[in-house]
């Protein structure tokens, strides 16, 4: 709801329902302005009831009213429709509770179609739907700085080699030159530790400029945020404190501004204390600070590593500010070599936030929206053979005056409340869905903490209910409606029901269609995660334990001791008798990021210029995570300082650069500001997968004495305990400096808590349960309709027993009949698998959509749970006593 | 020909629409019950009156342009006719003449 130059504007597609609702002409359209000049009256009322629920609820009586009354009643029906609803709806919960039973069996179906369909809803509503809790969120844009080559979209991992981070006079020179922006900032993330009494405890950090929090525009809780002269050089060290941590760490002491905090062992000034749920620029992080000047006096324009965002200007759109700054970006590249070929491009934060969420979110709703599909035609099948029962009674209605319309009307409202009531019982299922789902919930999803029932999720599971109600009542309504060739009184129902049938049938076999579609959908997305999860990763991951270690600043300026220090602690760790090997490596799978730094690479047709991920490693790194050395030899303790710089290549390196020749010999170099030597290939070893599904890059290693990184990835092989062995590697590491913050996971840990294992996870067994649902009702389904049929064709059999037919030969008829229907919804739910998976996002099914295997299970299973449905009508037609039948006549 | 009265709803409406006279409008009119007696109409019956109390001749109505409020939807001016009127007045003094003499009765105090 948006309210536009102060006046409210109704939700759209309420409105159109209204008019089309309402008396034509000016009439109608003054019934239109009324609601319009309530919603603003309610609007001033500051009532809880948010506006577009409050306009919904408003309209959807007359709607309904107008569609059940408006079928060939009097035109301008509208007045009093919400009277002849509740006399509808009272004669249907009269009629309905004559039946428990079935109304049971009903609201049952609806309440699992539903509520499968609200909680797929509420995530899809916290996700992509739901407002940033940021003010004017719209018009906030991350900036990138792409390859001009490299197409649209948002860049993911794979395409992360070919994007750069910024550089801080690339971003000086865009806050400079930029009008389009209100405010732009950069910001990197940085891992600080924190001293308790326990020992030092890592910090999740994010270093900001100022911009920054001008762009998202979030007063703080207590004192400020960061501001311009903290951006200045040489400044006072101050910190701003996310809520979690102010109530973590210092017991949400409200006299912390000014107080002093160690980080990193450097005392920092606590400036501000943020609100809770500010995110920026993601979830979890605990304290922000401005650049540290190392950063901010990074001297080149290559190897850059800040993400920029920015707030449009009033008045200015996504589309003017990136012509500004691709523009911008072109002038750049005309003066610095280093920026040439680069363009900017903007894209909205929220797309940022969820891109790769989004398929996977969508594909969820259609799942459960198909689940309800089926529950519909369950209902409406069940209604159907309820209104066939009925024939009778309506009959003598009709006898004794009652309208067509007016019994059209009843059924209709006899399944608008079956609706509502089973929407009612599925917002109760969701709610109580809602807390063990949002545990399983990967929190790397969009906004997973804002997954909740609210006026959204409640407006949508009405509206939901209704068009179920509508979509379940129409056809006994419109049989009722256009049934008028037989007499009322005239004839039991035997007669017609050659043609029911065909109705029944079709729906059942819509029902099997459906489901196949989603158990398809399900297997091959099963398939897809357990494809990925056993693709050989390049490393073992069995027993071994990772602790991050950052070292303090005092280290960092001194290669050597960087070096002395990892040796020394991997050295200590492997020497353990419970150790079987300890490494360490800048960059680890699974463990931090993964960035892609300017490099060239001698080829046969000279220099290449390209970004290469590359990792330093301590000598036991290769031994301890598993990865073998395919060519040449591994990195070594002569590969020191002062010797030849020497690298080790992965595969996938070797073969994109060097396709014909022997890699062993050839050179590379990184093109990094006191990093630009040439190093001599000297061995090759397998490649490794750095994320879940992510296809290996070109990478090269280096030794820590010559790449003397001073963050590292310790790793330890132990079969033993991993609380002892991790225990041991924090005191290990105490020994050698008691300041520095240590966190132990397995690397199994690691890989399940990745952003890319979670979701798989999440999506397939989100996948598992909605087609096991549909599945379920889906036999329903098929056992309701050969059930039906064997009743009404009582007579029939018994006729065939009394004529000498046999029992075999009446069961394999009656299965028969299961089958096809089984079948037929097969075939056309294949066929629909097979035309619509070529649109699906690929990502999602690793494995493709048309895996022969998977198709052919499914149908087997389905085929043969029709048979299974089937078989108890089967046997109870073999049971047709023909004297019972017959005897009657 | 025997007099047809008011019904309560109808009664209250007109007067309403009375009392409101130039801003008789329909959700001025429900407005104007739920203030002064509480009455919360909705909107499918105070239609559904107007449209009778029309048929029978008593009120009528005259189509305005509509407020930015109302998103330019037109809206309509109620007024009640001299019959309308009339009926009013015939409904009060049929009432008069039933509670005369019946507040002795009751206890309270005969006013």
């Amino acid at each position: 709801m948006k309210r536009r130059h102060g006046e409210p504007v109704p939700p759209r597609l309420a409105e159109r329902l209204l008019e089309w609702a309402a008396p034509k002409g000016r009439t109608g359209q003054s019934v239109v302005g009324d609601a319009r000049e309530e919603l603003s009256a309610h609007l001033r009322s500051r009532s809880m009831v948010p506006p577009g629920l409050w306009y919904w609820m408003h309209v959807l009586p007359i709607v309904v009213h107008h569609l059940v009354l408006g079928l060939g009643a009097a035109p301008g029906a509208v007045p009093g429709a919400v009277a002849a609803i509740l006399r509808d709806g009272r004669l249907a919960v009269r009629t309905l509770s004559r039946r428990p039973g079935l109304a049971m069996a009903v609201v049952a179906t609806l309440a699992l179609g539903i509520g499968g369909s609200t909680v797929a809803f509420s995530i899809v509503n916290a996700a992509l739907l739901a407002p940033l809790p940021y003010d004017e969120p719209d018009e906030l844009v991350g900036i990138y700085r792409l390859r001009t080559d490299l197409p649209g979209g948002i860049p993911d991992a794979a395409a992360a080699s070919q994007s750069y981070s910024v550089p801080p006079l690339t971003f000086r020179d865009w806050e400079d030159g930029a009008r389009s922006f209100e405010a732009m900032g950069a910001f990197e993330g940085v891992a600080f530790s924190y001293a308790t009494p326990d020992g030092p405890v890592p910090v999740a950090g994010v270093s900001a400029t100022s911009g920054a929090f001008r762009a998202f525009g979030v007063a703080p809780a207590l004192g400020r945020t960061i501001l311009p002269e903290d951006d200045e050089r040489g400044g006072t060290r101050v910190a701003v404190l996310g809520a979690g941590f102010w109530a973590r760490a210092l017991s949400a002491d409200p006299s912390v501004v000014g107080r002093t905090v160690s980080l990193n062992g450097i005392p920092h000034v606590v400036v501000g204390v943020m609100p809770p749920g500010f995110t920026f620029p993601y979830d979890g992080v605990d304290v922000w600070t401005p650049l540290s000047d190392e950063r901010r006096g990074w001297p080149t324009r290559s190897g850059g590593f800040l993400q920029v965002v920015g707030r449009l200007a009033d008045g200015e759109s996504v589309h003017e500010a990136q012509e500004e700054m691709a523009s911008l970006q072109d002038r750049l590249g005309e003066r610095h070599e280093e920026e040439r070929d680069l363009t900017a491009r903007l894209y909205p934060w929220r797309e940022i936030q969820v891109a790769g969420a989004r398929p996977g979110i969508l594909l969820l709703l259609s799942a459960a929206g198909l689940v309800l599909l089926i529950a519909c035609a369950n209902i409406t099948n069940l209604l159907l053979v309820r209104a066939l029962e009925r024939d009778h009674e309506l009959a003598i209605r009709r006898a004794l005056g009652a309208g067509r319309t007016h019994i059209a009307a009843q059924l209709l409202s006899e399944a608008l409340v079956l609706a509502l009531l089973g929407g009612g019982v599925a917002l109760l299922l969701a709610a109580g869905a809602l807390a063990p789902l949002l545990s399983a919930l990967p929190m790397t999803l969009p906004n997973a903490a804002g997954v909740r029932i609210d006026p959204q999720v409640l407006a949508f599971a009405l509206v939901v209910s209704c068009a179920a109600g509508l979509a379940t009542g129409l056809v006994p309504a419109w049989r009722t409606l256009h049934d008028g060739r037989r007499g009322p009184l005239l004839g039991s129902a035997a007669g017609k029901h050659g043609r029911k049938h065909r109705a029944h049938s079709a729906l059942a076999v819509s029902e099997v269609a459906l489901a196949f579609i989603l158990l398809s959908g399900a297997a091959l997305s099963l398939k897809s995660f357990v494809q990925v999860s056993s693709e050989d990763r390049g490393f073992e991951t069995e027993n071994r334990l990772a602790m991050r270690v950052s070292l303090p600043a005092e280290y960092r300026a001194d290669g050597a001791a960087i070096t002395r220090f990892f040796e020394g602690l991997t050295g200590r760790l492997s020497a353990r008798p419970d150790v079987v090997a300890a490494g360490a490596a800048s960059q680890m799978p699974y463990s931090g990021g993964v960035s892609f730094p300017p490099a060239s690479v001698e080829t046969a047709e000279g220099v290449t210029s390209t970004n290469l991920h590359n990792s330093a490693v301590s000598l036991g790194y290769f031994a301890t995570a598993g990865i073998d050395v395919l060519r040449g030899r591994p990195l070594e303790a002569r590969d020191g300082a002062d010797a030849l710089p020497v690298a080790v290549v992965n595969e996938t390196l070797a073969r994109t650069f060097w396709p014909e020749e022997d890699a062993l010999g050839r050179r590379l170099r990184l093109d990094l500001p006191g990093d630009s030597v040439w190093r001599t290939v000297v061995g090759v070893v397998e490649d490794v997968r750095y994320g879940f599904g992510w296809d290996p890059f070109p990478e090269f290693y280096t030794t820590i004495a010559q790449r003397p990184l001073w963050y590292q990835t310790v790793l330890v092989h132990s079969p033993h305990d991993d609380r002892v062995i991790a225990q041991a590697m924090r005191e290990t590491l105490w020994s050698l400096d008691g300041d520095i913050p240590s966190e132990v996971r397995t690397w199994e840990e690691l890989i399940r808590r990745s952003r890319g294992f979670t979701f798989a996870r999440f999506s397939a067994r989100a996948m598992t349960i909605l087609a096991t649902l549909a599945a379920l009702l889906a036999v329903v389904g098929v056992y309701g309709v050969v059930a039906f049929t064997v009743r009404s064709r009582r007579h029939e059999l018994g006729v065939r027993v009394a004529l000498g037919g046999t029992q075999p030969g009446i069961l394999v008829d009656v299965l028969t009949r299961g089958l096809r229907l089984a079948v037929s919804g097969i075939l056309i739910g294949s066929a629909v698998v097979l035309a619509a998976g070529r649109y699906l996002d690929p990502t999602l099914f690793r494995g493709g959509t048309r895996d022969p295997s998977v198709l052919g299970a499914v149908a087997l299973s389905l085929a043969v749970t029709g048979l299974v449905a089937s078989a108890l009508p089967a046997f109870r037609a073999t049971r047709v006593d023909p004297v019972e039948v017959l005897l009657p006549e | 020909m025997a007099k047809k009265y008011l019904g309560e709803l109808e009664q209250m409406i007109l007067l309403a629409v009375l009392r409101l006279g130039e801003e008789a409008f329909a959700v001025g009119i429900m407005g104007e019950l739920d203030r002064e007696v509480g009455r919360k109409v909705s909107r499918g019956s105070l239609y559904k009156t107007l449209d009778r109390l029309r048929q029978k001749g008593l009120v009528r109505w005259r189509i305005e342009d509509g407020t930015p409020e109302r998103g330019g939807k037109p809206r309509r001016l109620f007024t009640v006719t001299p019959a309308g009127v009339a009926a009013l007045e015939d409904s009060r003094e049929a009432l008069l003449n039933l509670w005369d003499g019946v507040l002795g009765t009751l206890g309270g105090e005969e006013g």
